[in-house]
């Protein structure tokens, strides 16, 4: 007879915080492939680099705090917020924005909130955040889809990139994402660009950018992505209230745009397929600590997550807005959650039949 | 629109919010017909197995009971009795370790069953025909019927319910995980069960009656069917847990949401266990108490995991030994999601305990951080937030879990068993749930504390307040008196005191002793003494007595003429006094002036006279008595001739009673009585014989002596005038006094009161009615006034006088009969 008492319940759903984190990453697959189909190496390096970066500063601050590096390794999370930040990252961005941006959203994000749990923001946004506000060039240097490329970029061309920002013939990487001699923009810069230019919509997307749907090699990307979203919510490691409210109100704003014929709406389509749309809505946005806690609330929260995107891709001065309006939206969940109390049973009690 | 019961009637169901689908591991359970398990070497009956309070015991250690015996016993309904699960003998009754989570010994009575298990002491069955709500209550309360779904709640304090009742709900949504005990009865015993459950809608009258089990248990809702009428609706409901808990369950039937703090029958509705049913139908059916119930052994280590019958009482030891597992495997008491891990296997089986599962010991999983993945908050049926229950309960804000409802988790366990970060959710929120109950309860106490302080407080200040008044009054008047007299308060005072002290110092002369002036008081407490006695002889004791009484007393208290009369606020003893008084002053113009007309004309004098009639009536009634002429005079109907006797009676026992303090007195009157009847031997006259006798009265200091003596003179001068006037009797009269002085004094006597008769008849009514409180008791105060001696000898003295005088006229009475005819 052992003294180990323990208290009910004495079984427990299997699915673990380790095995959530494990399927998120497993679920990020498909669209990392297509990413890596697209742009190459570098989206595997800056994952690499990434996780490498986070998780010696998470086992680095663990120790700092006198805790256990192992368990906190143990349950994934950490390594969910360098694969995301990785993929998020342009894939030939230099090394250290990698290194900076995971030790970042380690270290002050996260474990000096309090550690798993405890953050106010989305670590990787967060990162990301701080990266393009320091570095706006180098953070919006997307080389165009390899297919795009007048000759692919080899493997070690794509290391030699990012560790020393040229490539063996000694090419930039502004250089080498100029197509026919000029950079190409990633599509959302082109939209935004061309309608400040006074382009209708039609004559943007006519763009070798463009593709059928969206950008060219993007919409591949996100569509991917909502296929690894979709296995999320397949396996409840996710509930739908945040995905879902997120792309409902982002297709109501863009058709209420379209509607109300703003000169600057980009297509619902492109909205929905460009940029880091699906990575957040499935991925991104979705991160529990951060988000809103009750249903109602994480709708609510991704509602205005969309509002965001919209508003800073139509006006702001960012192409794409996922970041910004993840880490606005956190500042706001507080207070959602305060609004949004669950009615505890037996308390305002209405009968529709008495 | 439908109504609502018309709703449920259709087999509308609701939802609740929240809930979880754990697996039911209920598959391989044997759910057959139950066996019964074998009596263990001992076992252990909890006294309370219930919510409530445990019953009284009645058995003692070494007693032999009988299978079903009451081994506690109440008459309310919140402590229902528990039974002897078998025929035996009680070994202990003693603190063993209780089936509960913190192994804590709780009293037991321990029974050793005997080896012969043939006698029963069930109750008698109740016939249908007499079957009454009351009367299946008592015998649910008999039973020791408590509440089998886990709580444990007294089943006859839930049916007998003061409100309507319009939704009976038999609960069969075995929820848990394992449990099939339930199961395993719906399936065996549905026709005992659903006659249980009629005879609860007969206790109850309900407007329906549904039994709900969830659809994970085909075989007993078609056994249900089967056997159920058409008053009895037979509803599934889907599998969810927790589904079986009492709120889910209504609203899952019901629709209806309990508002916070209500119960079931607020809203009409109540819900019973099934075994519960069952139990009753045994109780009334059967006479059988709750001495018995199905549990489920289960678990990853059963190697068959079944239903047994099992007695109350049996250590689970003994059913883990069913299925060959030793003590050192750790139960599960209760099913996988709301039960407790037995500290100890010598733990009973009580009533309420619906299963037993041993399995794996769980590798205690560690804690890790909560990611706020919301989970928690969607399995909870109640509505709640977990996650942030559990933040407010480890930052220990009370006020916190407070506001998000902690005190309303139902601890289902629901949000532990969804969280993927393996927090003992529930335990965190017992341990809170101790905490807000603590700080309430000091909070409660703090409060009574601040009330009683603010009462003091008030209380003093009132006091405080009243004092200043007083003293402020007080030195107005002071200030007034001051100016308005001139005079010195404190002078004054002064003279007050000197008075009184001239007052004291009076008494002390008189008294000739250093003895304080308390004839006041003692008057006043005779008066009280006599008011008592007087009541309660009421029937012996009648005006005449009293007054005669009354005025023996008075003539001794009138040697204290001073105080007494002007402090007896006593209105009786004050006629008293001032009839003696009087009678002091008719006999001092006797002495001085010798005047006998002046003395038969005072009121008192005619009492004496009138006593004397009564004496002679008296004796005229009862001649032929002897020497004691009392008796029959209680036959008298004159009430003056009741009066003479009392008194006499009284004087006779004052003198039975002398004491050696009252030997100088007796012989004081003995002197007197001598003087008496030397005074009338020689016939001198008045003028010169008082006086003599007044000397020698006061030579003997003795006041009612000289009373005494001075009334026998008196009554002897009447004696002689009257002897004059009459001649016949005058004839005869001197020729015996001369033989018998006494005889012929009382002959005189008997004449001067005869002719005061009529002057006497005013006189003594008002008397009478003066002084009838004090009268009855003259002499027993006499025999018990320790505090005055000398007054006391003179009162003992004078009885004596008197008595020997009443002796010396009973002696002449049969000469003076003759005379008088």
């Amino acid at each position: 007879m052992t003294n180990n008492l323990l208290s009910s319940p004495f079984i427990r759903k299997p699915l673990r915080t380790q095995t959530l984190m494990f399927w998120v990453i497993v679920c990020l697959l498909p669209g990392f492939i297509a990413q890596s189909y697209y742009f190459g190496i570098g989206t595997l390096v800056q994952v690499l680099l990434a996780s490498s970066a986070a998780l010696a500063t998470e086992t680095a601050t663990q120790l700092l705090r006198g805790r256990s590096p192992a368990a906190a390794l143990a349950d994934n999370s950490a390594l969910v917020t360098a694969v995301l930040l990785g993929l998020a990252l342009p894939a030939y961005a230099p090394w250290w924005a990698a290194v900076i941006g995971g030790v970042f959203a380690i270290a002050v994000v996260k474990q000096l909130y309090g550690g798993l749990g405890n953050n106010l923001f989305n670590p990787a946004m967060a990162a990301y955040v701080l990266l393009l506000v320091s570095f706006p060039v180098t953070m919006t240097s997307w080389i165009p889809p390899q297919s795009l490329l007048a000759e692919s970029l080899s493997l070690s061309d794509g290391l030699r990139l990012i560790f020393t920002g040229f490539t063996r013939d000694g090419f930039s990487l502004l250089q080498i994402a100029s197509v026919d001699g000029h950079t190409l923009a990633t599509p959302l810069d082109a939209v935004k660009t061309g309608l400040s230019q006074g382009l209708m919509t039609e004559e943007i997307l006519q763009g070798v950018q463009f593709g059928a749907i969206a950008g060219h090699g993007w919409q591949i990307i996100n569509l991917a992505y909502l296929l690894g979203g979709c296995a999320l919510l397949y396996l409840k490691v996710i509930r739908w209230h945040l995905p879902v409210a997120f792309l409902v109100s982002l297709i109501v704003l863009g058709i209420w745009g379209q509607l109300f014929g703003l000169t600057n709406a980009a297509p619902v389509s492109l909205h929905l397929l460009s940029g880091a749309t699906m990575l957040g809505a499935f991925f991104i946005i979705t991160d529990p600590v951060s988000a809103a806690t009750s249903p109602r609330g994480r709708m609510i929260f991704a509602a205005l997550i969309a509002l965001f995107v919209y508003i800073i891709r139509t006006w702001g001065g960012y192409p794409d807005a996922v970041a910004f309006s993840v880490l606005l939206a956190n500042m706001c969940v507080p207070m959602i959650d305060h609004f949004t109390k669950t009615r505890v049973y037996g308390y305002n009690v209405e009968h529709d039949d008495d | 629109m439908r109504s609502w019961l018309d709703k449920i009637k259709q087999g509308q169901l609701w939802r609740y919010q929240g809930g979880v689908h754990p697996a039911t591991k209920k598959d391989n359970i044997d759910c057959d017909k139950p066996e019964t398990l074998t009596l263990a070497k001992q076992l252990v009956v909890p006294l309370q197995q219930h919510i409530g309070s445990p019953a009284k015991v009645c058995v003692e250690v070494g007693s032999t009971v009988k299978t079903g015996q009451a081994l506690t016993e109440s008459r309310f309904y919140q402590s229902p009795p528990v039974h002897a699960p078998c025929c035996g003998t009680v070994v202990a009754i003693e603190a063993r370790p209780s089936a509960h989570p913190s192994g804590i010994s709780e009293l037991a009575v321990v029974i050793e069953p005997s080896s012969i298990q043939d006698q029963n002491a069930f109750m008698a069955p109740l016939l249908e025909a007499e079957l009454t709500p009351e009367l299946i209550c008592e015998r649910v309360h008999q039973a020791g019927i408590s509440g089998m779904g886990g709580a444990g709640f007294p089943a006859a304090l839930k049916i007998s319910p003061n409100k309507p009742l319009d939704v009976l709900i038999i609960n069969g949504a075995e929820c848990e995980p394992y449990i099939s005990s339930d199961d395993c009865l719906m399936r065996n015993y549905a026709e005992a069960l659903l006659r249980g459950v009629s005879l609860l809608e007969k206790a109850l009258s309900p407007k329906l009656v549904i039994v709900a089990v969830e659809d994970d248990k085909p075989e007993a809702i078609k056994a249900l069917q089967a056997a159920a009428g058409d008053n009895i609706v037979v509803r599934a409901i889907p599998t969810k847990y927790p589904s079986g808990g009492e709120k889910q369950l209504v609203q899952v039937l019901t629709g209806r949401e309990l508002k916070a703090g209500q119960l079931p029958i607020d809203q009409g509705i109540l819900v019973h266990n099934v075994g519960t049913a069952y139990a009753v139908q045994r109780a009334v059916d059967h006479g059988e108490p709750l001495i018995s119930r199905i549990v489920t052994l289960a678990g990853d280590h059963v190697g068959e995991p079944r239903n047994y019958w099992v007695a109350i009482g049996t250590p689970v030891s003994h059913l883990l030994e069913q299925q060959k597992l030793g003590t050192h495997h750790q139960a599960i008491m209760g099913g996988s999601m709301m039960g407790f891990m037995l500290p100890n296997l010598a733990s009973p089986i009580v009533k309420t305990a619906n299963c037993i599962l041993v399995n794996n010991t769980p590798a205690q999983a560690q804690e890790q951080a909560c990611i706020r993945c919301g989970e928690c908050a969607q399995a909870c049926p109640m509505g709640l937030l977990p996650q942030q229950l559990y933040w407010y309960a480890k930052g220990d804000d009370l006020e916190k879990s407070r506001s998000y409802k902690l005190m309303d988790c139902i601890e289902c366990g629901a949000c532990a068993y969804v969280c993927p970060s393996a927090i003992p959710l529930v335990q965190y929120y017992r341990q809170t749930k101790a905490k807000v109950r603590a700080e309430d309860l000091l909070a409660h106490e703090a409060e009574r504390a601040k009330q009683r302080f603010d009462a003091r407080k008030l209380r003093l200040e009132k006091e405080q307040a009243e004092r200043k008044a007083r003293q402020k009054q007080a030195a107005e008047r002071r200030l007034q008196q001051a100016q308005g007299a001139g005079n010195d308060p404190v002078k004054a005072a002064l003279q007050r005191m000197q008075s009184k002290q001239v007052e004291i110092k009076a008494i002390e002369n008189e008294q000739g002793e250093l003895v304080p002036d308390n004839s006041a008081a003692i008057a006043a407490r005779k008066a009280r003494k006599a008011q008592a006695r007087a009541a309660k002889d009421a029937k012996t004791t009648n005006t005449a007595v009293a007054a005669a009484l009354a005025r023996a007393k008075a003539k001794r208290e009138g040697d204290n003429e001073q105080s007494a009369p002007a402090k007896s606020d006593n209105p009786a003893v004050a006629a008293a006094i001032a009839r003696a008084k009087a009678k002091r002053n008719s006999e001092q113009p006797t002495e001085a002036e010798g005047s006998k007309p002046a003395t038969s004309a005072n009121p008192a004098v005619a009492a004496a006279i009138a006593r004397a009639k009564a004496k002679k009536a008296q004796q005229t009634d009862a001649s032929e008595s002897d020497d004691t002429a009392v008796k029959p005079s209680s036959s008298s109907s004159n009430p003056a001739v009741a009066a003479a006797i009392a008194r006499a009676k009284a004087k006779k026992q004052a003198a039975e009673q002398p004491s050696a303090n009252a030997k100088d007195a007796a012989v004081a009157a003995a002197v007197a009585r001598a003087k008496a009847k030397k005074a009338s031997q020689s016939e001198q006259p008045e003028l010169e014989r008082p006086e003599n006798a007044e000397s020698q009265t006061a030579s003997s200091a003795n006041p009612a002596v000289a009373a005494a003596i001075a009334r026998a003179k008196a009554k002897k001068a009447q004696a002689e005038l009257q002897a004059q006037d009459e001649n016949a009797a005058g004839d005869a009269k001197p020729a015996k006094s001369s033989a018998n002085p006494a005889v012929a004094a009382a002959i005189a006597r008997a004449k001067a009161k005869k002719m005061a008769q009529e002057q006497l008849q005013q006189a003594q009514n008002e008397h009478s009615e003066d002084a009838r409180p004090v009268a009855s008791s003259d002499s027993p105060v006499e025999s018990s006034d320790a505090t005055s001696p000398p007054k006391r000898s003179a009162a003992v003295a004078k009885a004596i006088a008197a008595a020997k005088a009443k002796q010396a006229a009973k002696a002449a009475s049969s000469m003076e009969s003759d005379n008088d005819e």
